[in-house]
């Protein structure tokens, strides 16, 4: 898909988000109109219902009764291109801003601002960050921060596959 | 330099407070995986994360020591 062929999202399916168990389980671009229909957001997702569930980014709209979810089903390999390319042609509102656990934090705030992040883990988790720290020659935040980015630079197959019995904490 | 503290509350005896800036951009894509992934917490995500990192093996390259200095 060309961004010239952008489509008419009044031809696209779409239903209230207060809906959003209704949504079908495809794979898609989608996009949250505001009650003007303004695109607020413009996503994609290999499942909408699923994504819709529990879509973090839209605590805040989940009660809004008219905020629509328009979605175009494709099986277009190179989805995220197409996702880049409606975003260009939208500037959607809410596409580039940061949601700490669901809540706009701070919608002008560079990408590369520093946050403090204090969490408990285990001794043994601990221990073996900071012989890790210890062998690179880096601090124990330092190290703890390069490990996550790294890690979410992979796909959870990949992470699955690279760590040996993953003990997963739900 | 703006700084947003964020602290995660988890109070088990055996364990130890780890903390660390991060950019807000990783945090964002932390809760990404949190939420995509189906994490009760950020520190369960984040915990998954550094286990498999370790268990991984993954060493920094050249480049990433740089950075860091």
């Amino acid at each position: 898909m060309v961004v010239s062929q952008c489509p008419d999202l009044d031809d696209l399916p779409s239903l209230p988000v207060m809906e959003r168990k209704h949504l079908p389980e495809v794979r898609c671009i989608y996009f949250v109109l505001s009650p003007e229909g303004a695109v607020l957001y413009i996503g994609q997702t290999s499942n909408l219902r699923r994504r819709w569930i529990a879509h973090h980014r839209f605590a805040n709209l989940a009660d809004c009764q008219e905020v629509r979810i328009v979605w175009m089903a494709t099986d277009d390999a190179d989805i995220a291109s197409v996702e880049r390319a409606l975003i260009e042609r939208y500037h959607p509102s809410m596409n580039g801003a940061y949601y700490i656990a669901g809540t706009v934090v701070d919608k002008a705030a560079e990408p590369t601002t520093n946050v403090s992040v204090n969490i408990r883990v285990p001794v043994d988790l601990r221990d073996a960050l900071a012989a890790y720290a210890r062998r690179e020659n880096r601090s124990l935040g330092g190290t703890v921060a390069w490990l996550v980015k790294r890690e979410t630079g992979r796909t959870l197959a990949q992470i699955l596959a690279g760590a040996m019995e993953p003990s997963r904490p739900r | 330099m703006r700084a947003i503290v964020v602290s995660e509350v988890a109070m088990p005896a055996d364990t130890k407070m780890v903390t660390t800036l991060m950019e807000l951009d990783l945090l964002a894509r932390v809760d990404d995986f949190r939420f995509e992934q189906r994490f009760k917490s950020r520190a369960a995500a984040m915990k998954f994360l550094m286990d498999a990192a370790l268990k991984a093996g993954l060493k920094p390259t050249a480049e990433d020591h740089e950075r860091w200095s």
